[in-house]
């Protein structure tokens, strides 16, 4: 239950935001869907005295493919992720996550910026990003600045973020023709958070293979199996990387649906399904399907 | 193997919401068609028998047995619900170390 009033700042402008921001950034909470802000001021988890929303800054809701570069606007609703085209083109393992957020009025209202910016260490993007070479820019009164998805995460919803910026736009590099990617998950109930997931790119032709894994540490933890698949899938590559996903998830923590020793055991299974996944779709993804 | 009442050491219940207390749905249902075994009651008018609750306790010791006939090779005897696939696992992991199986 909120208890405390609170001041609704609502900007119409990028620009005016952050000016906002550039003030009384440390007082300020952001505001975009609300799908995990708002339970959580309902459950006296935070208690912002401003909050600031972005329903109608104008222009943070853009889509764009430039220089082999899709620019995705923070203010995009997961739904929208989830069947435009351009997205399910050019990153469709974006495409792939945001069908798992939620339920249908989380996707309708939530945003993939919001959802970034939260940092739940087991959000449907976060693999997605970290093993599509993902950027996030990062925008404030003094100019913007650019963060690969690798460092973006710090902690357990901590981000790189400062108090006087603002997530504008996630910028991922289209997906290269003949390249494969693919995005899984682990999670009890439709709906519900995911236990473990896990994003894979390959190359053409095995050229590389990059993995990421979600829910099994603080921010997403990324493997380069690309040696592993230089010659293709075979039983024990893929029994390798399970094995390498186990130590690399050693930060994994235990909670009411599972422990940190299943979790580490089933971020190696699902890492092999990601890459199964998408090196099932190598051959057609050139095909221009 | 969905619903439980968790509580912490100090008795806070963890799973308050439905974000923590996990209930199927229609989605997590497998495909199932529905017969019927009748075997009237001799001792009530029309046969007559408890339904609802009286049916659950059945169901869950079949769901026990189940996972114990799936693994003749270990000695399984689980006799504890909850059974979320993590418990499962680690029952069945700790049966292999007893047997001395690699996994």
């Amino acid at each position: 239950v909120i208890t405390k009033e609170i001041e609704f700042l609502a900007p119409e402008s990028v620009a005016e935001a952050l000016e906002v921001l550039s003030v009384r950034g440390p007082d300020v909470t952001v505001l975009s869907g609300g799908m995990s802000l708002m339970p959580m001021m309902n459950l006296g988890i935070v208690k912002p005295s401003v909050v600031m929303s972005l329903n109608h800054v104008a222009g943070l809701d853009s889509l764009s493919v430039e220089d082999g570069e899709l620019k995705i606007g923070g203010m995009t609703r997961h739904r929208t992720v989830m069947t435009d085209d351009l997205i399910g083109t050019h990153a469709p393992m974006l495409a792939e996550a945001a069908r798992t957020v939620g339920d249908v009025q989380v996707r309708n209202r939530g945003t993939i910026g919001g959802s970034i910016a939260h940092a739940d260490p087991s959000a449907d993007y976060l693999p997605v990003l970290a093993a599509g070479n993902a950027e996030l820019v990062l925008a404030s009164s003094e100019g913007t600045r650019r963060v690969p998805a690798a460092e973006f995460f710090i902690d357990l919803m901590f981000t790189v973020r400062e108090p006087h910026e603002l997530l504008t736009e996630v910028v991922m590099p289209v997906l290269e023709p003949g390249a494969g990617s693919g995005y899984v998950r682990f999670a009890r109930v439709e709906g519900s958070f995911a236990i473990v997931n896990a994003a894979a790119v390959i190359g053409e032709g095995y050229s590389s293979t990059h993995i990421a894994l979600g829910g099994v540490s603080p921010a997403p933890v990324m493997l380069d199996a690309s040696d592993l698949f230089a010659d293709g899938l075979s039983d024990e590559a893929l029994e390798e990387l399970a094995s390498r996903a186990f130590d690399a998830s050693e930060e994994a923590t235990g909670d009411i649906h599972s422990d940190a020793d299943y979790r580490r055991n089933m971020a190696g299974v699902f890492a092999r399904r990601a890459v199964e996944l998408a090196a099932g779709r190598l051959a057609t993804a050139g095909g221009g399907s | 193997m969905y619903e439980q009442l968790v509580y912490d050491s100090s008795g806070q219940l963890l799973t308050a919401t439905l974000m923590d207390y996990t209930i199927p749905t229609a989605v997590e249902l497998p495909k199932f068609e529905i017969e019927h075994q009748e075997t009237p009651s001799p001792f009530t008018p029309l046969g007559m028998k408890g339904v609802g609750e009286s049916g659950v306790g059945a169901s869950l010791g079949a769901l026990c047995n189940a996972i114990e006939d799936a693994f003749p090779e270990l000695d399984l005897e689980i006799d504890e619900l909850i059974l979320t696939p993590a418990r499962v696992w680690r029952i069945i992991k700790d049966a292999q170390e007893k047997a001395g199986m690699s996994t």
